[in-house]
């Protein structure tokens, strides 16, 4: 889709390969919900056929614009990553375009092939056709419950007591020191259908100057936006709006001016979450330049059979930053430091500066997908992560 | 609800595409795809099917080569029942140079883009007087609006396709049930324009023409400019001056 935030989809010049004309279906069982679909349709071009025959797609990223490639090239998550896994573990079969040929594969024909292209970032040849196995739709519009929190450890024990709601996740304040206040968002199928809020969404017309996401602007959102939340509250809305937010404001990536948006995205084990999440949270706390965006969330097991996947169990937190240069990059770098420290990894989806070490460090296995790529296909990320002799 | 059968000629254009999914997606359709690669029409084919219409043939041939359309729609006619709608969305659009040097090319273009559509227009117009109703849609341009440096011939023959489907629909007014309908996209990203530089506000997708070609044809309008605006930055251009149009880098 030409969507991806990093450089794991781009080339020298930065071309790439757009699969938007892969748009077709191939099969649609309705009876069953399984699907075999062209890798250039999105996640929104597949629910305007889907819904109204009773089927969602299992696993949904922040927006709808995302294609069912890319899904399986970053084996992405979604809100509901706890209770149904990453994408990966809803693929049944992927149709292979490899320079010596095609191949179809699954967990029982070519599985090294399957498990490696699942987060495989689209080196193991064009993914022409997934195979997927859709979930049933409960409802339509899902019950949405705002909780406000204080400090890190509330947000942490209202994720432990959220094991009805499948999804969630929860937005930060990270223009304040000391407290860590923000928004526990969870939400489950509304068994009664109520009042649908109305949910609009508007189109960025043009890229706005630089200074739209500075930190006087970025503080006085944070504190209207928590401000304006602080009570909670349940609301019933359509599954889009709570799904896919990103969504709401269409072109939203022009608010960042020229220079673009920068994520950091890492993820720490259970076990070293509370501690790694502190830490990171203080050194951006610390630092001169304010996240525009900070969202966590809980991550279960993956249940895919992806090799790179990104998931694993314990949390993960996406910082998004306006780009400013170096020090922007200086910053990612004091971060770098402390999610190799607590045995954390970075999302190789969102990345595009993350460092040869760090990447070899914490995704031990990427030979494996290096010995499995397809030797006519790169990219600017792989170039940058594989081929770096790491001492 | 009785089943609609549509025939689109030309089904594996990005905009035919388009259409014919919205249109399958939830409604009774038949539909008859023809174009001119069999693998191509049966992916449309299967597409449309998991889309949920209700059944879809296919027909290969040389739709735009004039001497084999009588052929063609003989064999449409054979595969029987009724004809609702039929959508004629096939086009080229060769590169200004190529043509200006080579004639051969130049009478291709007129061949696929007008002779061989005006063979089209005219069987499909006798076949609805004989079936008492019946719907025609031409996908044109708004090049046909007014010609221009780049696309001289492409725009003459989408002006001559406008012509044939005013000129039928004059002389099938009295006839309620048989309407006409020309559709005027603007620039649309498609693999026919992918010579061309792309992006910017002008640029539509084939589904921004789809939804206003269902919205359109519903109505029964004669001419569909799609996105609407185009109408009005037409209705703009057609009235500049020559001397004033002239000096324009368009």
């Amino acid at each position: 889709m030409g969507r991806s935030y990093g450089d794991v989809a781009l080339n020298a010049d930065n071309r790439l390969l757009l699969t938007r004309r892969l748009d077709a279906l191939v099969e649609a069982d309705w009876s069953t919900g399984r699907i075999i679909a062209g890798a250039g349709l999105t996640i929104g071009g597949l629910h305007a056929v889907s819904l109204d025959r009773g089927w969602i797609c299992p696993v949904m990223p922040g927006t709808q614009f995302a294609s069912l490639g890319g899904c399986v090239a970053n084996d992405i998550h979604g809100k509901n990553h706890r209770s149904v896994g990453s994408f990966g573990a809803h693929v049944l079969r992927l149709k292979l375009r490899r320079s010596d040929g095609t191949a179809i594969c699954s967990r029982e024909t070519r599985p090294d092939l399957f498990a490696l292209t699942l987060g495989g970032l689209g080196l193991t040849g064009l993914i022409e056709w997934v195979e997927l196995q859709l979930a049933p739709l409960s409802a339509p519009q899902l019950e949405e419950e705002i909780v406000a929190f204080e400090a890190l450890d509330d947000y942490l024990a209202l994720d432990q007591a959220s094991a009805d709601w499948p999804y969630t996740a929860a937005w930060l304040d990270c223009t304040s020191r000391g407290a860590r206040r923000g928004l526990f968002s969870r939400a489950r199928p509304a068994v009664t259908p109520g009042r649908v809020s109305r949910t609009r969404s508007f189109r960025l017309p043009v890229t706005m100057p630089s200074w739209t996401i500075s930190r006087p602007t970025i503080t006085a959102f944070n504190r209207l936006y928590h401000f304006v939340n602080r009570r909670g509250g349940t609301s019933i809305r359509p599954i889009e709006a709570v799904l896919h937010p990103l969504d709401a404001l269409r072109d939203w990536n022009r608010l960042f001016g020229r220079s673009g948006m920068l994520q950091y995205q890492a993820i720490f084990p259970q076990e070293t979450a509370r501690a790694g999440l502190g830490r990171l949270l203080d050194a951006a706390a610390d630092a001169a330049q304010p996240p525009s965006l900070a969202v966590l969330k809980g991550h279960g097991d993956p249940r895919s059979p992806g090799v790179l996947s990104f998931c694993r169990p314990g949390f993960s937190l996406a910082l998004d930053y306006a780009n400013r240069g170096g020090g922007t990059r200086s910053l990612f770098e004091i971060f770098d430091a402390i999610v190799d420290a607590h045995g954390g990894r970075l999302y190789s989806a969102k990345d595009g500066r993350m460092s040869a070490a760090l990447f070899q460090n914490t995704y031990p296995r990427w030979r494996e997908l290096e010995d499995a790529r397809d030797p006519a296909f790169s990219s600017s990320f792989w170039r940058r992560v594989a081929t770096a002799e790491v001492a | 609800m009785q089943v609609r059968t549509i025939v689109i000629l030309g089904a594996t254009s990005a905009i035919a595409v388009a259409y014919a999914r919205r249109v399958a997606n939830g409604k009774e359709v038949r539909f008859i795809l023809v174009g001119r690669s069999q693998a191509a029409l049966d992916q449309v084919r299967r597409d449309l099917v998991a889309r949920g219409a209700t059944s879809v043939e296919t027909l290969a041939g040389e739709i735009g080569a004039p001497d084999q359309v009588t052929g063609l729609f003989d064999r449409i006619e054979a595969l029987g029942g009724a004809i609702d709608q039929v959508v004629l969305a096939y086009g080229v659009m060769p590169d200004r140079d190529a043509l200006s040097r080579n004639s051969d090319l130049l009478v291709d273009l007129y061949a696929v883009n007008l002779v061989s559509a005006a063979i089209w227009a005219e069987r499909c117009a006798a076949f609805f007087v004989r079936q008492g109703h019946g719907h025609l849609v031409v996908i044109g341009s708004v090049a046909g609006d007014r010609a221009r440096a780049g696309i001289i011939h492409y725009s003459a023959t989408k002006s001559g396709l406008e012509r044939i489907v005013e000129g039928l629909a004059h002389l099938h007014a009295a006839h309620k049930g048989i309407v006409f309908t020309l559709v005027k996209p603007g620039p649309v990203d498609t693999p026919m324009t992918d010579h061309m530089r792309k992006g910017g506000l002008l640029w539509s997708s084939p589904d921004d023409i789809a939804r206003v070609m269902v919205a359109g044809i519903r109505r029964g309008a004669a001419v569909i400019y799609a996105p609407w605006y185009w109408r009005w930055v037409l209705f703009g251009i057609r009235a500049l001056p020559r001397q004033v149009f002239n000096r324009l880098k368009l």
